[in-house]
């Protein structure tokens, strides 16, 4: 693949904050017309990445390249090419809707015709038009993030990084959200969106899942959840908590979750049976135990638990 | 420079300002509570000082004396009737009065025998100002009241006039320009105008500007090609124009309402305070370069205008502060303004006698305003 096709490339990227590293050496390539997904616990680097690929942040060490710029040697034509929705509101709450359109697209310097006419199409793709003419102060949370995207694709930027865009939002306005960013990434945008939510996850061309700083997995949905290590189980059974602090007794079991009013076993070999044996024997009664196949969740949480426990481990060896 | 970039920050910031209904208010009602307050309650102007008086030589002459000094209106005469030397210490004591003058016996007579009579003034130097102004209008009153008692006796006396004649007479008769009734509003009324541009500029614009850092808009418009001068002086100018219509407002208030007399020329008034509204929105922006929420901004400016205010002239003379402060005053862009104000409105000054005012307040005042915006750092880390 040529360069032109990666529209974030990082390489060693690293921000430190008074002795802490939020990111640290970050390599990362996310190819153009995609939808990429960020995924991490709070705290894990995602946010500044994004502050750092936008601009607003300078690197401490390594390089990045956004749509064809070093976003250190060439900030200007990387400021016009792109669109930024961060976590905070980022809008004029004393401005009507169509006014705070109006004014970022004079920030991006589009002339007054086609500006109109951009924020008509934009009314029209964000089903804005409604309320148009209402102070944004006025508007549901919904509705302003969809007016804070409208400001950041104004200009039609070929990249949108996305900062947990919809924190907060109720799921219907969630769903309407992700439609159009689909139908964004179908027009050819490239999105960088991070989020805390599986089934969007899910609905991104790739992800990539951050951690203390560090990228520990890349993959479309599907690879990352082909890539889970181990068998895993959906186990019914009563009491439940027992059954969960049992579980996570027994030496051979990786990880067991709550899910639901289920768990969620990982075992390293296909024996369910010594599993059903060892919790009846311990006092729970099993009722259902099939395996399945793991969702999004599954892998994000056994991902970080790994991680952790590798931590912990280090720590552990070194006293 | 993009114009259009400018000028959608200028319409943006019209149309918050619009719907600002309290901001506008304030733009409003701050200068009419300032002129209030100097126009009616806060006074230089001596009036009501409480004196006391006793007099054991009841004579004319003395009788005199004491009408003089009533006549100046700054005295309120307490109640003494059949008063003695004894009373003077009671009556500062306990604040019965402020001022006391004791007419000793023997007055008239050392006056008749071509003596200098002796008087003695005791007075209240816990507020040291009441004191010192009390003081000279005694003795304006003292002199008044000599030089008419010398007509009188020339008069009743003509045969000693030819002694007289001889001696060179010095009569003084002090004459105030510019101001010739002293009114403390005249003086006060025009400083005003610094007070509230320097309030507007400092105050307003800071605020204006650290909300966008507390809203985050500030983070969302440092990843638009936008420039940090741009959203400067996109932001000041509306805080100009705002400056420039309360200029006037006052102006027509001071010359209408307090009847401020207005001699000079307005297109000045007009040219030094855009002048001096570069400075104040200056200090606004160095002001929003270091704090990060409103509530800072906002301590930081009051920290700030009481120097700016007390060192500009506004209530004390420069000429009375110690040597050090008169040279920090050479700085501070609120005494060139006030000079200018109140050459233009009481002495019927323009560019001619004022044009070094104006020099400095351009010098400072670009320094101000483009040490704000270079200051103003566009990344938000």
């Amino acid at each position: 693949m040529s360069a032109a096709e990666w529209v974030v490339e990082t390489e060693g990227l690293t921000r430190r904050f008074d002795g802490f590293v939020a990111v640290d050496h970050l390599t990362l390539r996310v190819p153009r017309g995609s939808i990429f997904g960020f995924l991490g616990p709070n705290g894990s680097g995602k946010s500044t990445t994004i502050r750092m690929l936008c601009g607003l942040l300078k690197p401490s060490e390594g390089r990045a390249v956004v749509n064809g710029f070093d976003i250190e040697r060439h900030p200007e034509p990387l400021r016009q090419s792109l669109g930024y929705m961060s976590q905070r509101f980022s809008l004029y709450p004393d401005l009507t809707v169509r006014e705070n359109l109006e004014f970022y697209g004079g920030v991006y310097d589009l002339e007054p015709g086609p500006l109109a006419e951009r924020i008509e199409q934009v009314f029209d793709q964000l089903r804005l038009r409604e309320h148009g003419n209402d102070l944004t102060a006025a508007l549901p949370l919904g509705w302003k993030q969809r007016v804070a995207l409208g400001a950041a694709m104004l200009h039609q930027p070929p990249v949108l990084f996305l900062d947990e865009p919809t924190s907060g939002v109720d799921p219907a306005s969630r769903r309407m959200f992700w439609e159009i960013l689909d139908s964004l990434a179908v027009g050819g945008a490239s999105i960088f969106v991070t989020t805390h939510v599986m089934d969007e996850a899910e609905r991104c061309d790739l992800l990539g899942v951050m951690y203390g700083g560090h990228l520990i997995a890349q993959g479309t949905p599907a690879a990352l959840k082909e890539a889970f290590p181990g068998f895993l189980y959906h186990v019914d059974a009563a009491p439940l908590l027992e059954a969960l602090e049992a579980a996570r007794r027994l030496p051979f079991v990786a990880d067991a979750a709550m899910f639901g009013d289920a768990l969620h076993v990982t075992l390293p070999a296909d024996d369910p049976e010594r599993l059903r044996r060892e919790l009846e024997s311990a006092g729970v009664t099993v009722r259902d135990l099939r395996r399945i196949s793991p969702t999004l969740e599954d892998v994000f949480v056994q991902l970080i638990a790994l991680r952790e426990r590798a931590a912990e481990g280090a720590e552990g060896g070194g006293r | 420079m993009n114009r259009r970039r400018l000028l959608s920050i200028v319409l943006k910031e019209l149309r918050q300002l619009r719907r600002d209904k309290r901001t506008l208010r304030l733009f409003l009602i701050a200068p009419v509570i300032q002129l209030t307050f100097f126009g009616y309650a806060i006074s230089t102007d001596l009036k009501g000082v409480k004196l006391g008086v006793v007099i054991e030589d009841p004579s004319p002459e003395a009788r005199r004396l004491v009408d003089a000094i009533v006549a100046t209106r700054a005295f309120d005469l307490i109640p003494t009737a059949s008063a003695r030397p004894d009373d003077l210490r009671p009556w500062l004591d306990t604040g019965a009065a402020q001022i006391a003058l004791h007419i000793p016996p023997g007055f008239a007579r050392a006056l008749a025998r071509g003596q200098a009579p002796v008087v003695q003034v005791l007075s209240d130097g816990s507020d040291s100002n009441t004191a010192t102004l009390a003081f000279q209008y005694l003795s304006g009153a003292a002199r008044v009241w000599a030089s008419r008692e010398r007509q009188d006796y020339l008069r009743r006396h003509p045969s000693q006039a030819v002694r007289f004649a001889r001696v060179p007479q010095v009569n003084l008769e002090p004459r105030f320009w510019y101001n010739p009734d002293l009114k403390s509003v005249d003086f006060q009324i025009p400083g005003v105008l610094a007070l509230i541009l320097l309030a507007l500029g400092a105050s307003q614009t800071s605020l204006m500007v650290v909300r966008e850092r507390e809203l985050g808009t500030l983070e969302q418009l440092s990843v638009t090609p936008i420039h940090a001068w741009e959203l400067l002086v996109g932001k000041t100018i509306p805080m100009a124009g705002a400056g420039l219509v309360m200029t006037l407002l006052i102006t027509v208030v001071a010359y209408v309402w307090f009847h401020v007399p207005l001699r000079g020329s307005i297109p000045f008034l007009l040219i030094a305070a855009t002048l001096y509204l570069l400075n104040t929105l200056g200090i606004g922006l160095l002001i929003s370069v270091i704090s990060r929420t409103q509530l800072q901004a906002q301590i930081t400016t009051s920290f700030l205008m009481t120097p700016l205010i007390m060192l500009s002239g506004f209530l004390f003379p420069i000429a009375n502060m110690p040597q050090w402060a008169q040279w920090l005053t050479v700085i501070l862009p609120t005494r060139y303004y006030m000079e200018v104000v109140r050459g233009v409105f009481l002495k019927g000054q323009g560019a001619a006698e004022l044009w070094p005012q104006a020099v400095v307040l351009a010098i400072l005042g670009v320094l101000l305003y483009l040490g704000g915006i270079l200051s103003f750092r566009k990344r938000v880390d």
